[in-house]
């Protein structure tokens, strides 16, 4: 409980760092306009926070048996957030909840015809 | 979910059959087993190997092939510039949450150039972890993906991105060369 | 060390409180579906930070299995609404850092 060794000192940095980037996405979830650009805060500073708290604690603990645990928390939070975010992202789109004044380019709406089955990947 | 069907050589069709205690899952399931046990011992191994075959055979799925020729150097310059675009990026996108200027996003087209299915999924998921980018709609058919761009000002800078993610692609490739041949046949 | 934890654990309990407010105000369930998503994330760092001030691991299954379904919701939410009423843009999209008005 003390600063005692530098790896202490690396682990209060990154998790305070860890903590401002979720404090941002969060920040940025309130404040994008619309749900697209908000997914972009939401999804991936968090990504980056969680890593670097999760580092920060396993530079506090020091024990491998932790770390392989922690480990696996980083993947899987890093595997599931690509899926959430792209299943979220295709259902707004296609409900046409996109902000299109927003938009600079939009390659997909032009030709959005052309369906493709209900359940395809 | 309908089994896929393979035709025999004197052209009936039978469920496609794939061997499904795979040695990679095996030993990625019996890893995690020992993470969650925290510690490693003989009979610990040997129950992770047993869950490891018995989740194998519940629920099967289909093998990847990227054994094939796995480039180490190549693929240790794609994971860490993939680190350095997370940071990177994250920082970008926490400038655009924090100004107070407008932000103008794109929804741009990326024409992949592999045909490769597992390509495709690990570029979209790289692109999409990396900040700044989330894949709205994948079209298997012709291998594109659409991704929805933050804080895109101008027509210059959606082409500068799509070169990047097409730079992306490329050390994808160089890091896990495909096997061409087997892919046109089938 | 531990004022830093303190600190983080500030500022992680503004995050949270900010979530709460977009998921109040979301206008559509899959804006609170993504916000209920990132009050995982939030939960995740704040066991770890729990454990990181006592030492304790214990909690780390937890994280684990958050982390691992955490995303379900998410998932599951985004299959489903695709045939809600809830999904058009309503009046309560906010105007205010568009650039219009």
């Amino acid at each position: 409980m003390s600063w005692t060794t530098p790896l202490d000192v690396a682990a209060a940095v990154c998790i305070l760092l860890g903590a401002v980037l979720t404090l941002i996405a969060a920040i940025g979830q309130v404040r994008m306009p619309d749900l697209l650009s908000r997914m972009h805060a939401a999804t991936k500073p968090q990504v980056l926070g969680t890593v670097l708290i999760v580092l920060g604690l396993s530079l506090r603990l020091r024990d491998p048996g932790v770390v392989g645990l922690l480990l696996l928390v980083v993947l899987l939070q890093m595997a599931t957030s690509v899926v959430s975010s792209h299943m979220v992202a295709r259902a707004s789109f296609r409900a046409g909840q996109v902000r299109h004044d927003l938009l600079v380019v939009d390659e997909l709406s032009d030709e959005q015809l052309h369906e493709e089955p209900r359940g395809a990947p | 979910m309908s089994p896929v069907l393979r035709t025999r050589r004197d052209g009936s069709t039978r469920p496609a059959r794939y061997r499904a205690v795979q040695p990679l899952a095996v030993l990625w399931l019996t890893l995690v087993w020992l993470a969650m046990w925290g510690e490693v011992s003989p009979l610990l191994v040997v129950g992770g190997v047993l869950v490891a075959v018995a989740v194998c055979v519940a629920f099967p799925l289909p093998p990847i092939d990227i054994a094939s020729g796995l480039r180490p150097l190549a693929l240790a310059r794609l994971v860490a510039r993939f680190l350095v675009d997370l940071v990177r990026a994250s920082i970008q996108v926490s400038g655009v949450v924090l100004r107070r200027r407008p932000v103008r996003n794109a929804v741009v087209a990326v024409d992949l150039e592999s045909s490769s299915d597992f390509v495709m999924t690990l570029v979209a998921a790289m692109l999409s972890l990396i900040p700044g980018s989330v894949v709205v709609e994948a079209r298997r058919s012709t291998h594109t993906l659409y991704l929805h761009v933050l804080d895109v000002p101008d027509e210059e800078s959606a082409e500068r991105f799509r070169r990047d993610a097409l730079d992306l692609e490329q050390r994808v490739l160089r890091a896990l060369p495909p096997h061409a041949p087997e892919e046109a046949g089938a | 060390m531990n004022v830093v934890l303190v600190v983080a654990a500030g500022i992680l309990l503004v995050a949270a409180l900010l979530l709460v407010v977009r998921m109040t105000l979301g206008p559509t369930i899959l804006d609170r579906s993504v916000a209920l998503d990132v009050l995982v994330a939030v939960t995740v760092c704040a066991i770890a930070l729990y454990s990181a001030h006592t030492g304790a691991t214990y909690a780390l299954p937890v994280v684990v299995v958050l982390a691992g379904c955490g995303f379900v919701s998410a998932v599951s939410v985004a299959r489903y609404a695709s045939r809600s009423d809830d999904l058009q843009p309503g009046a309560g999209d906010d105007d205010r850092f568009t650039g219009r008005s």
